[in-house]
């Protein structure tokens, strides 16, 4: 008896555990193994297995009823995931009636509750903060301060870029600091003429090409997108 | 409603038209489900004033009217359903529902180009693209990209 009770304490004991298997929770669980540590992720929503559970992805849009848009019923029951989602990707959202919350000011808070969380709605955009973000509400005297700044997170940025892949250029901005990119998604003509001609006409305001992880070229065994 | 989406898109040399691609189908599902109320009314009264108006000038309704009859009704309800240009018209969407016409149009091109034949036949569509090439020279004749 004892030696199954100390079995089964040794079962679900664990080094760390994460809550959420989101963008967030996901990586410090990467983390956490690859150190070695007995890791139990907790996630409330249904599991997504790779590839075999995006029903949607090799569909045309001929496939869906309406061709992608929403439904005006859609729109009412779900007013806030409506807005982010389409008859492709709906079924990575919560529904607002189930997930109620109050806005005190209006506040659109979407949200997908499965393994992997909103990693898999994300729209792949990927910038990063600087001081002017970490110290913007410190100046103006708006709750806490950031207890890290730029230079602390900076090496952290650099170790997940390396490993996500971001392209992007680099600009040298202050504001919006340079990351470890692949090559960026080439401008077309017209937005080459577009941040040409914002260049030259107006000193404060550029046009570059975004940062966003779609991989360019390959990396860590990931082909090009 | 066949012969109004084929009025608007009908067929070429080398692509069928929008009631071949059955839009007419795709126009009132949308109607139907995805339009606002005030929509939906103005498009059911532009129906009907659509109707009147050709049994008025040619005495038969618009289907057995031919191509020229129908096209003149069209450019009728094209000019009378136009909305103000800029914000003011975008305005009067929200607050009065789409015109008739609009709602037809816009629902056609949208049904036709997103239809298996009008994105495969009428312009290119490319089911898993490869690679992304910026910018690449125009040749004449060419046909557009299907945009999803």
């Amino acid at each position: 008896m004892e030696n199954r009770t100390t079995q089964i304490i040794g079962e679900n004991t664990f080094d760390a555990i994460v809550v959420g298997s989101g963008i967030s929770g996901g990586w410090a669980a990467k983390e956490l193994c690859e150190k070695g540590l007995k890791t139990l992720v907790l996630e409330r929503g249904r599991n997504v297995e790779h590839v075999k559970d995006y029903t949607t992805a090799l569909k045309h849009p001929w496939d869906f009823e309406h061709h992608l848009t929403n439904t005006i019923k859609d729109k009412k029951n779900n007013p806030i995931q409506s807005l982010a989602y389409d008859e492709a990707t709906k079924h990575f959202f919560v529904k607002d009636s189930q997930h109620p919350y109050i806005q005190e000011k209006p506040f659109n808070w979407i949200r997908g509750y499965q393994v992997g969380g909103r990693s898999l709605t994300w729209g792949r955009q990927t910038y990063r903060l600087s001081d002017l973000d970490f110290e913007a509400n410190a100046k103006e005297g708006i709750g806490v301060d950031w207890p890290i700044r730029y230079k602390d997170i900076e090496p952290w940025y650099d170790y997940v870029e390396k490993f996500v892949g971001i392209s992007g250029k680099s600009e040298g901005l202050p504001h919006l600091p340079d990351g470890n990119f692949l090559p960026p998604i080439e401008m077309n003509c017209v937005e080459e003429y577009f941040a040409k001609k914002t260049l030259e006409n107006f000193e404060d305001i550029r046009v570059i090409n975004g940062r966003v992880a779609n991989l360019t070229k390959g990396l860590n065994g990931r082909g090009p997108c | 409603m066949g012969s109004l989406v084929d009025n608007i898109i009908p067929a070429t040399a080398d692509s069928p038209s929008a009631l071949q691609a059955n839009v007419h189908e795709f126009v009132i599902k949308m109607v139907t489900d995805c339009a606002d109320v005030k929509t939906q009314n103005k498009f059911i009264e532009g129906l009907k004033d659509l109707q009147e108006y050709t049994h008025a000038r040619f005495s038969m309704p618009f289907e057995r009217c031919s191509v020229t009859q129908q096209q003149s009704v069209l450019k009728y309800f094209q000019k009378k359903d136009e909305p103000f240009p800029g914000v003011i018209g975008k305005a009067q969407n929200v607050f009065f529902g789409k015109s008739f016409f609009t709602t037809l149009k816009e629902y056609t091109t949208i049904g036709y180009f997103t239809s298996e034949i009008g994105a495969t036949k009428a312009v290119r569509y490319e089911y898993i693209p490869g690679k992304y090439e910026a910018c690449r020279p125009y040749i004449s004749g060419e046909k557009s990209w299907a945009t999803t």
